[in-house]
């Protein structure tokens, strides 16, 4: 009886110090991660727009291409975007949200998640892939796919940006290469517009301003050719000038250090990479990202 | 009496003696130094204490006033009070001030002798070349000012001058630092060093000329220098003769500022001429003038009254080398013309960079 009461009163204190823990924790999070059992669910959705960054014509095509990648390679493919992580990082959340919500093909759970995390304290993207998908996902390609990524991440291009991400991936998948990786610059940005040089005409309308009023206040100068006489330098007797006195007397030094700023190096070959990590149900991975 | 108080050479706040450290303490930033460390290292403020000049202005008034000018003609323009002397061969025709042509002739006593003269050596002849010379490349005069402006006649003036010569001692105290930047890890290190300079001199200065007319504009006629003091010539009422002569009506004493900011600003740049340091500020000076002496001299002037759209202009021409001087009207038209060009210039050229970049790559 006693040993009864000891063992309720345990289970009880785990319950309730877990409670918290669990009540963080999404509706698909199981209560026991290392003892979940793997499935597939081929009706799970695969465009989770919780973070709603896409809008209706980019969530079409986004779904288009993935259903082209599974047909063409038999690979499963999910988006899923979010404003959260609950706490965990990105690398094994988006690792979790595959594994518990039955994504992947056959027994090895073939495919790939891009994550994207729209918490303002922590806006980034993972990509990663599992099964026969895990070794493409390398360090060389996940900065390729990322470089390409990141100029539509920070322009606010969501929706864009990941098109161009399953297309890469769709490219990677079928000639191992993700395009432009085979040249020595991986960066690609996307066409720019007039917007993206406006410093070029503010800065052309500033320096004619400057040289239209150097020229045109040089001639109105010599307009006027009446001066106070400032100095006496022309009437000073030529060898009359004797320094007494130079005395140059050290007070105190002041010394300022600043930091160097720092590198943030997210526009080339600047990922965060895991060449193999595991998901809380032990399901393996290797994949990368990056903030933004 | 000049009282010196001392000011702390680390902070600049009072320092007061401490009779218990029998030294001189600030009691702001708890800074001591000794009576003799501080002689060579305070900063040291003259109060109530002017810059000295001492010359005998009386002396030289009464001097001037033992000798007039004989033979002469007074002339009072009744529009702007000038009183200009000539000759008695020599009529004035308008008033070279205001161009006023009404000039009433007076017996008065004749003028003070100035000491010297340095005669005209331009002819009214050569006048309209050296007007001419100055209108030209000025790029913003009106299109219409050559045909709208008039010249009258022009009578050349002696305009009297004080010609002071003088001494000056100085002393001056500056603030002033050094800085010095390196790399030093992962921190950029900028150090600054500040020192006060102590700078004490002394030059010689000769003829420096201040105009002794009220009503001549003061700039227009330092704008007007230099004249070749190598012809100065004893006066001779000759030299009157054609021209006219203004009375001086500002005492030498007067205008002696006008030659000491001359100076001081020469004697400055000298002592700080070449420190290899930034100067920030100066602490205190004290400046003392010496065998100061004046002579009273006639420089040879053209005024030239000109007038367009209905307002006047005023130049001068130096009587000895020719140089002209005054203010010209603005067509602003032209100013903004010349402000645009560099717009139809520049802005093609960005243009062109932008379809490039766009759609060119």
């Amino acid at each position: 009886m006693r040993k009864i009461l000891v063992a309720a009163l345990a289970a009880l204190m785990m319950i309730i110090v877990s409670a918290p823990v669990l009540a963080d924790m999404p509706d698909w999070y199981p209560d026991n991660p290392s003892s979940f059992v793997n499935f597939n669910d081929p009706d799970a959705p695969r465009l989770v727009d919780n973070a709603d960054i896409f809008d209706d014509d980019d969530e079409e095509t986004i779904l288009s291409l993935i259903g082209e990648i599974q047909q063409d390679y038999n690979r499963d493919m999910v988006v899923y975007t979010d404003v959260t992580t609950y706490g965990m990082d990105e690398m094994y959340y988006s690792a979790d949200f595959y594994q518990f919500n039955g994504y992947g093909f056959g027994e090895n759970h073939d495919g790939s998640i891009l994550f994207i995390c729209m918490d303002p304290d922590n806006r980034c993207w993972w990509g990663a892939g599992t099964g026969s998908s895990q070794s493409f996902f390398t360090e060389t390609t996940v900065n390729a796919l990322d470089d390409r990524l990141y100029p539509y991440m920070v322009d606010g291009e969501y929706g864009m940006g990941v098109i161009n991400y399953l297309q890469d991936l769709h490219e990677l998948y079928g000639t191992g290469s993700v395009p432009g990786m085979e040249d020595d610059d991986y960066s690609y940005t996307p066409r720019k517009t007039i917007a993206d040089y406006d410093w070029l005409i503010i800065g052309g309308l500033i320096v004619s301003a400057v040289l239209g009023l150097s020229i045109a206040g040089s001639a109105k100068k010599a307009m006027n050719t009446v001066h106070a006489a400032a100095n006496a330098d022309r009437y000073a007797i030529p060898g009359s000038f004797n320094m007494r006195r130079s005395n140059d007397i050290f007070l105190y030094m002041t010394v300022v250090r600043t930091e160097k700023p720092k590198n943030n190096g997210g526009g080339g070959g600047g990922s965060r990479f895991s060449g193999g990590y595991s998901s809380s149900g032990g399901m393996s991975f290797s994949g990368g990202g990056r903030k933004f | 009496m000049a009282v010196i108080e001392y000011k702390c050479p680390a902070c600049s706040a009072p320092i007061k003696f401490a009779p218990d450290m029998q030294k001189l303490s600030c009691e702001h930033c708890g800074s001591s130094y000794s009576i003799e460390e501080l002689e060579t290292t305070a900063e040291k403020i003259l109060s109530g204490q002017k810059d000295q000049v001492s010359f005998d202005w009386q002396s030289f008034k009464e001097k001037l006033e033992e000798q007039r000018l004989t033979d002469t003609v007074t002339y009072n323009c009744n529009s702007c009070g000038a009183i200009i002397e000539t000759d008695a061969n020599t009529v004035a025709t308008h008033c070279p001030y205001c161009d006023n042509t009404v000039l009433i002739p007076e017996r008065a006593q004749g003028g003070l002798r100035p000491n010297y003269v340095v005669p005209f050596k331009i002819t009214s002849k050569q006048l309209p070349d050296a007007v001419n010379s100055f209108y030209k490349n000025k790029k913003l005069l009106p299109k219409d000012f050559f045909s709208a402006s008039k010249l009258r006649d022009i009578q050349g003036v002696y305009v009297p001058f004080w010609l002071f010569d003088a001494h000056i001692e100085g002393e001056i105290d500056l603030n002033a630092h050094r800085s010095v930047t390196f790399d030093q890890g992962k921190y950029i290190v900028t150090e600054t060093s500040h020192y006060m300079l102590e700078r004490e001199g002394e030059m010689s200065f000769a003829n420096i000329p201040v105009d002794a007319s009220i009503k001549m504009d003061n700039d227009l006629m330092d704008s007007v220098e230099p004249y070749d003091f190598g012809e100065l010539a004893p006066f001779d009422g000759a030299y009157l003769s054609g021209y006219l002569a203004d009375k001086f009506d500002s005492l030498p004493d007067s205008e002696i500022y006008r030659a000491q900011n001359r100076m001081v600003e020469t004697i400055e740049k000298e002592l700080t001429k070449g420190s290899g340091y930034v100067i920030t500020g100066e602490r205190g000076r004290s400046l003392r003038f010496s065998n100061v002496d004046v002579k009273y001299v006639m420089l040879p002037v053209y005024l030239i009254n000109n007038e367009y759209n209905g307002k006047k202009y005023q130049y001068a021409v130096n009587g000895q080398t020719g140089k002209v001087v005054g203010t010209l009207p603005i067509s602003w038209g032209k100013f903004w013309l010349r402000f645009f060009v560099p717009f139809m210039i520049v802005l093609p050229i960005v243009a062109l960079a932008l379809i490039l970049l766009l759609y060119i790559r």
